[in-house]
């Protein structure tokens, strides 16, 4: 092959594989934000509603309906991910993209629904804190994942970020399994995924394991732990799928 | 437009493990692993319109799984390339410059059945280099589908139809169409074959085109591959298939006569007046003998001699067939 073909070459394969990395992440993280949005706005709505019923009747709440809601938006970025890999990964094979493209559009969809949930959940503590003190009430954070201090906001968005990511890849890892191997041990599959899906729930606690420890690792050093621990889950959430649809077959339909 | 593509199987073996399936009563069973492919050897030359063809379960599929990177053979090797020299061929398996100018369609394969089929049109659009979106439209016109639906609302037929649409606006330099052409009316099949051979003739390329309506599609083969059981009973040019046989039909004394020592392939007889198929191509003394005698000499229907050859009765005599 002469110099000019080879260039020629690897110019055609480097935009082909831009083009369909950009086209699967386009494909996941379109949902995880739009059908996310609805999402938060309707937790948004919850958040506001349900304290003024509660303030109406003369109760107080100590936490918020967000706490929930947070926790709901892993489970529904799971959802997404899982609905629509099983959706596009035969489609994407079929119009020829390779396997690895379709893994890398899934850890940038991943990043992409981490940051946008993350920072609407970050957004959404802060308003709740903020209309319970206009209430006049005591907001206490939910047990995981809200940092105070002055970088308290980017630490929030990072380490929930980070959570959902790992809920993601887990979702499209789910789906992955059902795809190469079939309903029984797809099936199987759910125990390892489950797995990972522990280590990421342990993982965005870290903070709380460690004050019975001692106070010396509350602080910064929770901080740094947990962002430490969740980046870890999503690593290995990330090499999971990366072993489970390398080898994906793609059964033609009929 | 990359040059036309090729591919070369050697030695090929795709087995499934055993496997769960489910009968038509709705109860189920375990299959014992079997070959889908079992030691397949051929070349596709690049440039041609190749027919593939074969009994049910004789591997087609399989094998065009394996050329568009659906799929690893279980054993063998396998390349895929541009250009006559198959030693600069590739392996197609997650090799971006194979799939992405591989195009494999079958009936209702590869779309996104729960979104509009426009989403589908969009993801081809995006990934495919030479994807032509005008020759999509005014497919999508001819066969009257309408990209508003979801394609698992589509009939059969017009399912087919889009796999249609998929290959030929693709361009790829290899495109498979894999039975497209289940549930499709004898108008829109035929619309389908024209469009092929339109397409084929303004952006040559390779086509690969399985099917079971022989005798609609030879018209289009330069080139025929025959499976067998997961092996390649023949591969070789349309012209070398027409020559292996041919037809006598007049008067049974003077057909007989003819025949002579030939091996006859198969026989139908109507009254005084008898068809015998028969092994091998004529020579000049038989056909001036056979015109002497009112005899008519035919040529042998591509359909007939693929029935004959994977005749489980012929299947014995016959060698293992290697393709070129």
């Amino acid at each position: 092959m002469t110099g000019a073909l080879l260039d020629e070459r690897v110019a055609f394969v480097r935009q082909v594989r831009r083009a369909a990395t950009a086209r699967a992440t386009r494909a996941i993280a379109e949902p995880l934000v739009v059908v996310g949005l609805g999402f938060w706005v309707v937790v948004g709505l919850a958040g506001v509603v349900v304290p003024q019923i509660v303030d109406r009747a003369g109760n107080q709440m100590d936490t918020g309906v967000l706490g929930t809601g947070g926790y709901s938006a892993r489970w529904f970025a799971f959802a997404l991910g899982l609905i629509m890999v099983a959706t596009i990964a035969p489609n994407h094979v079929a119009a020829g993209g390779t396997r690895r493209s379709l893994f890398r559009g899934s850890l940038l969809a991943a990043a992409v629904g981490g940051v946008f949930n993350g920072l609407a959940y970050a957004v959404a503590k802060l308003a709740e804190r903020s209309y319970f003190d206009a209430l006049g009430w005591t907001w206490e954070a939910p047990e995981f994942l809200v940092f105070g201090g002055r970088s308290g906001f980017t630490l929030t968005v990072v380490a929930a970020g980070l959570a959902i990511a790992a809920y993601v890849l887990v979702g499209i890892a789910v789906a992955i399994g059902y795809l190469h191997h079939g309903p029984w041990r797809g099936t199987l599959l759910l125990v390892p995924n489950a797995a990972v899906l522990a280590l990421a729930e342990v993982a965005t606690r870290t903070e709380r394991f460690l004050e019975p420890l001692g106070p010396e690792l509350t602080g910064a050093t929770a901080v740094a732990a947990t962002l430490v621990a969740t980046s870890a889950v999503v690593v290995i959430a990330a090499g999971w799928l990366r072993l489970n649809l390398r080898t994906l077959p793609i059964r033609p339909s009929r | 437009m990359t040059a036309p593509f090729g591919a070369r199987l050697d030695d090929v073996v795709v087995r499934f493990g055993r496997q769960r399936r489910v009968t038509s009563d709705g109860g189920t069973y375990r299959a014992d692993a079997s070959a889908a492919l079992d030691g397949a050897s051929l070349t596709i030359r690049p440039g041609t319109i190749t027919g593939v063809l074969g009994r049910n379960g004789a591997g087609k599929t399989t094998m065009l799984s394996l050329l568009a990177a659906y799929r690893r053979p279980t054993a063998g090797t396998l390349a895929v390339g541009a250009g006559d020299d198959p030693a600069a061929w590739e392996d197609p398996w997650e090799n971006p410059w194979v799939t992405s100018n591989v195009q494999l369609v079958s009936e209702g394969g590869g779309v996104q059945d729960d979104e509009k089929l426009r989403e589908t049109l969009k993801y081809y659009a995006d990934l495919r280099p030479f994807w032509d979106a005008d020759t999509a439209e005014r497919l999508l016109e001819t066969f009257e589908i309408s990209t508003r639906k979801k394609p698992n609302a589509l009939s059969r037929g017009k399912r087919s139809a889009v796999g249609a649409v998929l290959g030929l606006a693709s361009r790829a330099p290899l495109t498979i169409f894999d039975e497209v052409y289940l549930g499709m009316d004898a108008p829109t099949r035929y619309a389908f074959y024209d469009e092929i051979l339109a397409d084929y003739a303004a952006h040559p390329r390779t086509i690969l085109l399985s099917s079971h309506l022989v005798e609609e599609v030879e018209r289009l083969f330069e080139d025929v591959v025959v499976l067998d059981r997961g092996r390649v009973l023949l591969a070789e040019s349309a012209e070398e298939m027409a020559a292996r046989g041919f037809s006598l039909t007049g008067p049974t004394t003077a057909v007989e006569r003819l025949a002579g020592d030939r091996r006859i392939l198969h026989r139908q007889q109507l009254g005084g007046t008898v068809q015998v198929t028969l092994e091998g191509a004529p020579d000049d003394g038989t056909r001036a003998a056979a015109r002497e005698a009112g005899v008519e000499v035919g040529h042998l229907p591509l359909q007939d001699l693929f029935v004959r050859l994977t005749d489980p009765a012929a299947r014995a005599g016959h060698p293992d067939g290697a393709g070129r």
